[in-house]
């Protein structure tokens, strides 16, 4: 990122050093009727300036999550509290904090102007100083002058940065972001994940960000909580969530993943199918398991002799079953007696394109093959 | 072929909109004429009907009963239509299908069904020929009308919106305000001005109620037909016509019709 290039904007905070807890969930609870938890027991820290991402699919609990954070939900249980300030019963208004919306939520009666300039007159500031932060704020989402537009005059994308400029004209201690992206269309949505991850770190503002989109919660997020079924799955940096998932259900939802039935023979080897593979299964009991290789860190050779491959790596006879070109990659789903393996070869750097029915050699690190126990995070 | 005018369709269009002016094309003319009994074309003109329908007490005083009972109707309509509205459109609870079914089914029945039904309940109550009769009998058919146009307009308003103002800083009070009542508006002034309409023109059930000493405006122009024969109707007519227009274009002036009663 460029931001070390971007110039301090009045609207920024100052940045605490270290990484203390700015927004702290505590136990958050959310109970429909007399047993369905839609949020269970969240506790999540954030750091001042860094951006959260909450991915999960729908029905996780992460919008609950963020709308009780935003106080349009009472918490069943818990506390909330933003640098120190307990809010956790304290009403939506006055709570201080910006929310995106999904569908934009403009005033439709209002213009542009009137909109951003909506917040500083709730909370009186004069006409002068909000018309120069209405600018300001319009500026910063690159729609200078556009003030006098109504919002159906405008595209998605522009609506969406209006709505930006107006949650944080009013210099919010919280910004929260509830899918802002997915009305986008994919080409706007990839600029739009950029800007606003630019505007976030050039104003250092703590950001809650809720997400079904891995791509969006591992390019924008300092920290990602995989959510599932009300609970967090896992709470890590975007390179954790990858490369470290917690359980089946964070491999399996975070990125591409092969998930095969294995079992554990000891403390350090799986076997799948009829071939014994080394691995780390350590915190496993022995017993039936789950092993994840992700697609990309397979590679792909012509059919050798096992014995020329080295004992570091594990290695798997098969055979081509469907080829599928993707563009930047081409897919291979690979028979290894039983087991389907899904592969991924960058067309770029492929030396050797395999065809539908031809026999090959799967190969993959031992480190890149995790061992979950059976059912975890189902 | 939608979208495209061929000569046809624009032919047929001609006739509907004919078909339906047909009546004012006669009443207009005929309401100028100076005679005695009522002949088409008139065989003199002048205005001498507009100023007998002016001094006609019966008249006179039936226009201010229907005034008075169209204004009393359009208020109360939207005191109850509109919270339904909202309740329905906005809160979860069960049985909302069935109440907004319920509060929409007079839409679906024919006046006449609805007049006599009215009638024989109210033979009991004692309400026939009251103000109190013909309130409730016009708030049955006006009604409906307020809660179908207020669930439009409140379902184009998206909650996200009201919350948005929220997390800015506005108030519940400040959020309905600004934010709920003026995106509201233009359906609150729709179903203000259809309650009147209805109301004020409406015939057949309050033909069913009224008593000699409380006749609306309709009821007495349709009694006055039926024993006279002098253009002085026609005169009336075309100050019903032109007062509704006028209300219609003043609608369609401020908020644009199409608007107030969505597509």
């Amino acid at each position: 990122m460029q931001t070390q290039e971007l110039r301090q904007e009045p609207l920024a905070a100052e940045t605490n050093p270290g990484d203390q807890a700015f927004l702290k969930l505590k136990g958050i609870t959310k109970r429909y009727g007399a047993d369905y938890m839609a949020v269970d027991d969240l506790d999540i820290d954030v750091p001042k300036g860094k951006l959260l991402g909450l991915l999960g699919p729908s029905g996780c609990g992460k919008t609950t999550t963020l709308r009780m954070i935003a106080g349009l939900l009472d918490i069943t249980k818990g506390k909330i509290t933003i640098d120190g300030d307990d809010i956790s019963h304290k009403p939506p208004h006055k709570r201080d904090i910006g929310l995106v919306f999904q569908n934009y939520a403009l005033f439709p009666h209002m213009t542009v102007a009137q909109n951003v300039a909506f917040g500083l007159e709730m909370r009186g500031v004069n006409r002068v100083e909000a018309r120069d932060r209405v600018e300001e704020a319009l500026e910063m989402v690159r729609l200078p002058g556009y003030g006098e537009r109504k919002p159906k005059e405008m595209s998605g994308g522009q609506q969406q940065r209006v709505a930006l400029a107006r949650a944080l004209v009013i210099r919010p201690r919280l910004l929260l972001l509830d899918e802002p992206l997915s009305n986008l269309d994919a080409k706007l949505r990839d600029d739009m994940r950029i800007e606003i991850r630019e505007i976030q770190q050039r104003l250092q503002i703590t950001t809650v960000f809720v997400t079904h989109d891995q791509v969006e919660a591992l390019t924008m997020c300092d920290l990602v909580g995989v959510m599932h079924k009300g609970k967090l799955a896992q709470l890590g940096t975007p390179e954790d969530i990858y490369e470290r998932p917690a359980d089946l259900f964070v491999a399996d939802f975070v990125g591409r993943t092969n998930v095969l039935g294995c079992e554990i023979e000891a403390l350090d080897r799986v076997r799948i199918g009829a071939s014994v593979y080394p691995c780390d299964t350590r915190g496993l009991t022995s017993g039936k398991a789950k092993a994840a290789i992700r697609p990309h860190r397979i590679s792909l050779t012509p059919s050798r002799d096992r014995s020329l491959v080295s004992m570091a790596t594990n290695a798997a006879h098969g055979k081509v079953t469907r080829v599928t070109y993707i563009g930047d990659v081409v897919q291979y789903d690979i028979d290894i007696g039983g087991n389907t393996l899904t592969t991924e070869v960058h067309t770029a750097s492929a030396g050797h394109s395999f065809q539908s029915g031809e026999k090959l050699l799967c190969e993959w690190k031992p480190q890149d093959m995790q061992v979950f126990a059976q059912g975890s995070g189902s | 072929m939608i979208g495209q005018l061929t000569i046809p369709f624009r032919l047929l269009v001609a006739c509907i909109y004919l078909f339906l002016l047909a009546p004012i094309l006669i009443v207009l003319p005929l309401s100028f004429s100076n005679d005695s009994y009522i002949t088409f074309p008139p065989e003199s003109w002048g205005l001498r009907w507009y100023a007998a329908m002016f001094s006609h007490a019966g008249f006179a005083q039936a226009l201010w009963i229907s005034f008075v009972i169209a204004i009393t109707v359009t208020v109360l309509g939207l005191a109850a239509g509109v919270p339904a509205a909202f309740a329905i459109r906005r809160r979860k609870f069960i049985g909302r299908e069935f109440l907004l079914n319920l509060f929409t089914a007079p839409l679906l029945l024919p006046s006449i069904v609805l007049g006599l039904a009215i009638l024989l309940v109210f033979v009991q109550a004692r309400l026939l020929g009251t103000y109190t009769g013909l309130i409730i009998a016009h708030l049955i058919i006006t009604t409906p009308y307020v809660i179908r146009i207020m669930l439009t307009a409140f379902s184009t308003i998206p909650p996200s919106v009201e919350d948005a103002a929220t997390m800015l800083g506005a108030s519940p009070f400040t959020v309905v305000r600004r934010i709920t009542l003026p995106l509201m508006m233009p359906g609150f002034i729709a179903s203000a001005a259809l309650s009147f309409l209805l109301s004020f023109d409406e015939v057949v059930i309050s033909l069913f109620i009224t008593g000699p000493r409380l006749r609306t405006l309709p009821v007495e122009i349709f009694d006055y037909v039926e024993s006279q024969t002098d253009p002085m109707t026609a005169a009336v007519s075309v100050v019903l016509v032109v007062a509704t227009l006028l209300i219609i274009f003043l609608i369609e002036r401020t908020l644009g019709l199409s608007k107030t009663i969505g597509k």
